[in-house]
């Protein structure tokens, strides 16, 4: 078992800065998710801590020690790769047996493990074939299964749900859960869907742009996003921002958006510490489960009128994507009864929007 | 014109159209000699006779040529002096390709050049290298002043070390091609599952014996089954540096049947024995490249 | 008949049958197929774009017999899973490249073009090389290829499966847009079951090369036709346990469970069956009632909006998952007490079909 630190570590590709000035703890046993779009520093943080990169500045200390000098064989990490790097020229029982092969486990006791972790990972009946000849799934499986059985301290994973259908997909991840309770390792996952992240994780490690953004447990980071980025990239189905300018006031404050849709509401005590009377560039951010669709205008709430353009269905629910002037805002339907083209009259609670500043995307309010 | 276009959107019959000069020009150079060869090979005919060699039907021999084989002592020679040759060349240039590609996996500063130099060898001609390695191989050349031997210590004109030279001299030039097809073969391995190799705590040796070495299977065979068929005609190395000499003790198969062709004349006998050893080294090509395409599917 | 119509196509591949496949999908509708890898779903597209021919059937745009026609006869645009753009042209000139291919007038295609460049939004992307876009810029460069020439319809083969989670579910919608403003009738082929029945007006459910359940999405959710389509829709899908049913009490008991739930059905029902219960049609209960049953929970997924919950069923060793609404904060093993309504089980007979 181990706990990683990662102290201020940058990594360079030539002029491309992919990671800036990182900080990060995982503690022993936990399940850390590095969250981000494509591009945003994830794999690469996750490539430094396994040894496949090597940061151009910083620390990075697993159990107390740096690990800079220590070779990647030595440093007794679970790696799954995105496209799993089977061993296809062996069999399935030579894929899983090889970690333990090398570090010179006798014949019998090679064989109990590889056993128990064939059955573990229900592919026992597929020991003997060539590893080539398996399925995605069955791949995904024997990936996790060759790494798993040399009881490395740390596990990482690279986007292991990625290639797989939706359906398996959501198989695997209460399995990949499970597992992680089982073995009690040092998980750090890879992903850029934030439903796997919310999901698995203990923490999750929001990542843009080569800079960690917000860490902390997902509800904490759906409830109480820092930034405007955080509450675009977590939480189905996604937020709806607007942005624009606040006129904050000491009674009410109004919200002016850049496409002219304005908004009122009373100020409390946090507008009122921003009031100095002069326009503020701002976002508001409201998420669709706090916009409900009403048959009337609401006294307390605020409004906003709007058609119906389109009707999505999640399952049993539906959204409903409304024009407001010349807003989209996604809210959801709970009667179930609303229509495409429909004029409808959308309600929030001043209460429950998020306010983020225009300069540097941080939660205001 | 109409039916050229019907050509243009019939794809098999363009593709037919295109290999058309191929192959008149293969019949050209290589069906119809060998079928002069195979007509000759059962004949006594030489140019000495007097006739033209169309009738060489008139001097058949049918399978007496190849009998006379089996009996020629400079026969069995040549071949045996090629076969040792072949067996000593093709496992050392293999060896040192191997581990020369290896080197150069990974990058590192400057591997563009070496690369580039690394194959100036297999790219001189092969005539220059023997003059090369003649001169250098003089009782009174650089090889032994180096080591520090005297100036009668002789290599070419030793009963043996004459064939070690051959040796050296073939190494030298054609380590850089199995360097190129190992190096190519260990490029083919999915780096990735290198990694992962490593990360399950395999050491760089261990590695390449469970993991490189075993996806290389064919591109090994490939090398091996080239350089053993090139080898084997070897001539240009051993005729300019020894002549195939002293004596015969350098004289591979195909220094032995130029002197057959040039020097006595022998044209059928030569024909019957170039045959011959095209029959068996075709069969060691296809039972590798078998070999090879198995491992591939 | 419909604007394309299939009629019992078949095509047959060594392993492999696809078919008597019967499709009729509506000009201007948004058509999904979904189906598991391997379905056949990607080959029902090809045979309709005309890349593959079938074995046998008939195939019909329009009431005009196209079965046989060549693919570049059918005026069908293809939007592809790698999106394929020429990396050597900037965006405008992909997206021109079948206008000018198909020798359209210039100022036939410069006025489509303007059209599809304002719905699309993509005026500001429109020198760049498809190196220089990110992956939303290249998915609305592919769909204006796809628009610009006025196709009879676009076929789209898991256009959105190379984009991060995030950016598909913007795009998701945008393609839904398009397709309503732009008026063009959409095929839409993905594994993607949530995004296909988002969606689509209507959806095809393939499995194992046939059509199972070609139905309006709401429909298909809440009535699939057999167990087979149920465990495959829904995120999580909807669980299933053995039950039987005796008629004298109208009580369907499900042993797993522990539970017996009484069903107003006047009609006959076999004694053996499978329960289908959807994760959001569990109930959670302050207190236990008559009705209701215990379970343990085993984990459970934290996902803002919304938790799922593993249980293990009282009676098995077997799984199921229950979704609930907001927030939820569990421990390893907690027992919970839960309800199910009638009418929201979904029974199936032996031979999985819905009862």
């Amino acid at each position: 078992m181990s706990d990683i630190h990662l102290i201020k570590v940058s990594k360079f590709f030539d002029n491309f800065q992919a990671v800036k000035n990182l900080d990060l703890e995982i503690g022993n046993g936990e399940f850390v998710a590095l969250l981000g779009p494509s591009g945003c520093g994830k794999t690469t943080t996750m490539n430094m801590i396994a040894g496949l990169e090597h940061p151009t500045s910083g620390n990075i200390l697993i159990d107390s020690k740096d690990t800079s000098s220590i070779r990647i064989q030595d440093r007794n990490i679970g790696f799954v790769f995105q496209n799993y790097a089977i061993f296809t020229h062996l069999t399935v029982y030579k894929n899983l047996s090889y970690g333990l092969e090398v570090q010179g486990y006798d014949k019998a006791s090679i064989d109990d493990k590889v056993q128990k972790m064939a059955k573990r990972m229900s592919i026992s009946h597929r020991l003997d074939q060539p590893a080539a000849s398996l399925s995605v799934n069955e791949l995904q499986k024997l990936a996790i299964g060759r790494s798993a059985i040399v009881e490395p301290k740390i596990f990482l994973l690279d986007e292991p749900l990625s290639n797989l259908d939706a359906s398996f997909r959501a198989y695997m991840r209460s399995e990949l859960k499970l597992l992680q309770r089982e073995f009690g390792q040092t998980m750090v996952y890879v992903t850029h869907d934030q439903i796997e992240a919310m999901s698995l994780a203990d923490k999750i490690a929001i990542m843009n742009e080569g800079s960690l953004i917000q860490y902390g447990p997902p509800l904490e980071v759906y409830n109480n996003p820092n930034s405007k980025f955080v509450s675009y990239f977590v939480g189905s189905p996604k937020i709806n921002l607007l942005e624009g300018h606040l006129i904050p006031n000491s009674d009410s404050s109004s919200f002016v958006t850049n496409k002219d849709l304005a908004i009122s509401f009373p100020s409390n005590e946090k507008l009122k510490q921003l009031s100095n009377s002069e326009k503020l560039g701002a976002s508001i951010g409201i998420r669709p489960q706090n916009i409900k669709l009403s048959s009337k205008e609401s006294d307390k709430d605020i409004n906003l009128r709007g058609q119906i353009k389109i009707i999505e269905r999640i399952g049993a629910k539906r959204l409903a994507h409304v024009q407001v002037d010349n807003h989209m805002i996604t809210c959801i339907d709970d009667s179930g009864t609303a229509s495409q083209h429909e004029n409808v009259i959308m309600t929030f609670s001043p209460e429950s929007f998020f306010l983020f500043s225009e300069e540097n995307g941080n939660r205001l309010i | 014109m109409n039916t050229l276009r019907k050509i243009g959107n019939d794809s098999e019959a363009l593709g037919k159209l295109f290999v058309l000069p191929t192959i008149i020009l293969l019949i050209f150079i290589v069906v119809f000699p060998f079928f002069m060869q195979v007509y000759l090979s059962i004949t006594y005919w030489t140019p000495l006779d007097g006739i033209p060699w169309y009738q060489a039907y008139e001097v058949v021999a049918w399978h007496d040529q190849y009998l006379y084989i089996l009996e020629d002592d400079r026969v069995w020679g040549a071949l045996w002096r090629t076969m040792l040759i072949v067996f000593f060349a093709v496992p050392i240039q293999f060896l040192l390709g191997m581990g020369l590609a290896y080197l150069f996996i990974d990058k590192f500063p400057g591997r563009k050049i070496f690369y580039s130099i690394m194959l100036t060898p297999m790219m001189v001609v092969p005539a220059v290298v023997g003059l090369m390695f003649y001169l250098l191989f003089q009782g009174t050349g650089p090889v032994n002043d180096h080591i520090g031997l005297p100036s009668d210590f002789s290599w070419l004109t030793d009963v043996n070390r004459a064939m070690i030279t051959i040796i050296v001299a073939d190494v030298w030039q054609w380590t850089p091609l199995m360097f190129l097809i190992l190096l190519s073969g260990m490029l083919g391995v999915p780096n990735d599952q290198i990694l992962a190799a490593k990360i399950l705590g395999g050491s760089d040796l261990q590695n390449f014996f469970k993991i490189i070495l075993p996806r290389m299977k064919g591109v090994i065979v490939i090398a091996i089954v080239l350089r053993v068929v090139e080898c084997f005609k070897i001539f240009d190395l051993n005729f300019i540096m020894t002549k195939g000499g002293p004596g015969v003790e350098t004289e591979t198969i195909s220094v032995f049947l130029y002197k057959l062709t040039f020097g006595e004349f022998e044209w059928s006998y030569v024909a019957a024995i170039g045959l011959t050893v095209l029959i068996v080294l075709s069969i060691i090509a296809a039972k590798g490249l078998a070999y090879f395409a198995k491992q591939e599917s | 008949m419909s604007f394309i119509q299939l009629n019992s196509v078949t095509k047959n591949f060594p392993k492999f049958t696809i078919g008597p496949c019967d499709l009729s999908i509506e000009k201007g509708e948004f058509f999904g197929i979904f189906g598991p890898p391997s379905s056949g779903k990607t080959s029902i597209l090809k045979i309709i774009l005309g890349l593959l021919s079938p074995d046998s059937g008939s195939f019909y745009l329009d009431n005009e017999e196209i079965t046989h026609l060549a693919a570049h006869e059918r005026n069908f645009s293809m939007v592809f899973q790698n999106l394929a753009l020429f990396p050597h042209m900037n965006g405008r000139d992909n997206i021109l490249f079948p206008a000018i291919e198909s020798n359209v007038p210039e100022s036939v295609y410069n006025e489509r073009f303007d059209e599809v460049v304002d719905v699309l939004h993509i005026s500001h992307i429109l020198h760049k090389s498809p190196a220089q876009m990110s992956g939303g810029e290249k998915q609305r460069i592919a769909l204006g290829r796809a628009f610009i020439n006025k196709s009879s319809a676009i076929l789209l083969d898991e256009p959105l499966s190379a984009l991060d989670a995030r950016l598909r579910e913007e795009m998701k919608i945008e393609l839904k847009r398009l397709q309503i403003e732009m008026n063009q009738t959409f095929v839409y082929v993905s594994h993607d079951e949530e995004e296909v029945l988002s969606i689509s007006d209507r959806v095809g459910i393939m499995i194992d090369g046939k059509i199972r359940q070609i139905d309006d999405p709401s429909v298909v959710y809440d009535y699939p036709n057999s167990a087979d389509v149920g465990r495959l829709i829904g995120s999580p899908p909807m669980n299933f346990f053995p039950a039987s049913f005796d008629t004298s009490s109208k009580h369907l008991h499900i042993p797993n469970l522990d539970l017996k739930v009484k069903i107003e059905r006047d009609d006959e029902l076999p004694r053996k069956l499978l329960a289908g219960v959807r994760p959001e049609d569990f109930q959670l209960l302050e207190v236990a009632n008559e009705d209701s049953f215990k379970s343990l929970v085993l984990n459970f997924e934290p996902l803002g909006s919304y938790t799922i919950v593993n249980l293990q069923c009282p009676h098995s060793e077997d799984v199921f998952k229950i979704r609930l609404n907001g927030q939820y904060n569990f421990e390893f093993k907690q027992s919970v007490d839960l309800a199910v309504h009638s009418n929201k089980v979904r029974l199936f007979n032996e031979s999985e079909d819905l009862v």
